[in-house]
């Protein structure tokens, strides 16, 4: 019985010596929670910056490489540069194509168009609508087309074209640099 | 059996305690040490997979901008080969035959067209540096290309090599051929010309820089026959660092209608050293009517007959000067168009004319 109430009273003591550490413990606990907290977030706002830096990057690769091999390529299969609506030595140029690949029956030659508007780069070919070949994700910076003449018939385009992330806050760019010759597919 | 009393009282007065508090905090007095090690362990296991997170989209940005240099320098390799074929679709003959084996050479833009430097390439675009190497070819008995066997004159090996960073290289490797010489393609020739123009000097001062001076032009006159005008070539060299770009028109007369426009030529690729005959490429061809006098009228872009457009020069034009005009068939002009006005045919230059030839197709 005396066992208890000795208890009883160690047990008053040791709630009230206990009541103290526990207020500091919340404190101590708070503090470790707060730092703790600070770290975490940090880290994850690091990670989200990283992935959207990265995104930045992708995009833009991605895009200058499909954009150039598809103006390339068009560039390299066409018969000649329609002059009258062509715009060269201009940051955002733009060009029109005669060309015999994909032409309509009965038709000898088609057009294929490119040119920048509104920071999309945008093609039409001959009968069909404008479809925007960048995505909106992404702004082109400059679309440069130098005509070079190497002979009589011997036409080729330098193309510049810089591409950029379109949002400011995750800078990103690329510039590339391709001649293509005008072949008409030889 | 009184220790256990003892003891299932404690649990019983702890227990008692919980249901009367209303701070579920005092938990963890009741195992605090256990409490703090979870902590610590739970905290490392998130940061651990925090920070390799993190480290994974590190190496992801660093293996993308190494692919954007990958494909930079892959472009310009692809650059060089393209340059490469150019020149042999302008001429085996001036361009090919000639180069020396196993020596370093580099492409450049020159004049609105490709042309062979030796050495390797100043930092393009501040990093890549880029050099050809052509190799002989030799071939065997079956006529394919060997290791040893007979030389091939009309074949050659082109290397392409872009270097940049720290080692980092791109090499592409290509043949080409003499294969045009069985084909005949349309010709030109040089009709109407006059050449004896060599004075070095600034006598139009074109393009002006945003003074609005004008344009210089000079006139020739057509044959007997019809012709079909494909290129003119001026006997020019650039002046001033930032000249603005070039390009030539065929017009009835000075102010008068635009028959044909050149291409454009851009005016940092213009050969600065000496005058040399620079071509301006029509590639819609301009018909030309018999014995009529036409215009060749030399424009800026941006033009040079506004004042403050920002155009900027200025080039020499080569020109003669005799006390009666030295070319019969035409006349020199500049400041034709000044201050932006059209219909102003600028100032005649009766002594003088300025080089040209007009090449028509055969």
């Amino acid at each position: 019985m005396a066992t208890k109430i000795s208890n009883g009273v160690n047990n008053f003591q040791k709630k009230e010596s206990q009541r103290g550490t526990t207020i500091l413990e919340i404190i101590v606990y708070t503090a470790l929670f707060g730092i703790i907290a600070i770290i975490i977030s940090n880290f994850l706002i690091q990670i989200v910056n990283a992935y959207n830096i990265s995104r930045a990057e992708r995009e833009v690769l991605s895009n200058g490489r499909l954009l150039l091999e598809t103006v390339t390529k068009s560039l390299s299969e066409a018969e000649e540069i329609y002059t009258p609506t062509s715009a060269f030595n201009k940051d955002l140029g733009q060009i029109s194509l005669v060309t015999k690949t994909n032409v309509k029956p009965e038709h000898e030659t088609a057009f294929i168009d490119f040119w920048v508007d509104n920071g999309r780069l945008w093609m039409r070919k001959e009968g069909a609508n404008p479809s925007a070949l960048s995505a909106a994700s992404v702004r082109i910076g400059k679309f440069r087309l130098e005509r070079l003449s190497q002979g009589l018939r011997r036409d080729a385009v330098r193309l510049t074209l810089q591409v950029n992330f379109a949002q400011q806050k995750f800078s990103s760019t690329i510039t590339l640099t391709a001649t293509t010759a005008l072949r008409g597919n030889y | 059996m009184q220790n256990g009393n003892s003891k299932l009282n404690q649990y019983k007065n702890t227990a008692q305690r919980y249901l009367n508090s209303d701070f579920s905090l005092l938990h963890f007095e009741f195992n605090r040490g256990f409490g703090l090690v979870e902590i610590v362990v739970a905290i490392g296991i998130i940061s651990v997979s925090l920070f390799a997170l993190l480290q994974t989209e590190i190496v992801a940005i660093k293996l993308l901008r190494g692919e954007k240099e990958n494909l930079e320098a892959m472009l310009l390799a692809e650059e060089s080969l393209e340059a490469v074929r150019s020149l042999r679709d302008e001429s085996w003959a001036s361009n090919i035959a000639g180069v020396s084996d196993n020596t370093s050479y580099y492409p450049i833009v020159e004049n609105g067209k490709w042309k062979l430097s030796a050495g390797t390439s100043s930092a393009i675009n501040g990093k890549y540096q880029r050099s050809i190497l052509f190799q002989p070819v030799v071939r065997n008995a079956s006529d394919q290309i060997a290791s040893s066997g007979t030389a091939d004159p009309n074949t050659k090996k082109i290397i392409a090599t872009i270097a940049w960073g720290n080692k980092n290289t791109k090499i592409l490797t290509a043949y080409i051929t003499n294969f045009l010489t069985s084909i005949t393609p349309a010709t030109e020739a040089k009709s109407f010309f006059f050449e004896n123009g060599v004075t070095d000097g600034n006598l139009s001062n074109f393009p002006s820089n945003n003074s609005g001076d004008g344009d210089p032009t000079q006139s020739f006159t057509t044959s007997t026959a019809t012709t079909t005008m494909t290129r003119a070539d001026l006997y020019i060299k650039k002046v001033g660092a930032n000249l603005s770009d070039l390009t030539l028109e065929v017009r009835t007369s000075p102010t008068g209608s635009i028959l044909g426009t050149s291409t454009i030529l851009t005016g940092s690729a213009i050969s600065t050293s000496t005058l040399s005959w620079v071509s301006f490429r029509f590639p819609d061809f301009v018909t030309l009517a018999p014995n009529t006098n036409y215009t060749l009228r030399l424009r800026s872009i941006p033009s040079s007959t506004d004042a403050w457009s920002g155009s900027a020069g200025p080039i020499h034009w080569g020109y003669q000067q005799t006390a009666s005009s030295p070319y019969a068939g035409g006349n020199a002009r500049r400041y034709v168009g000044r201050l932006s006005n059209p219909n102003d045919s600028g100032q005649l230059l009766d002594q003088y004319d300025f080089s040209f030839r007009i090449f028509t197709l055969q």
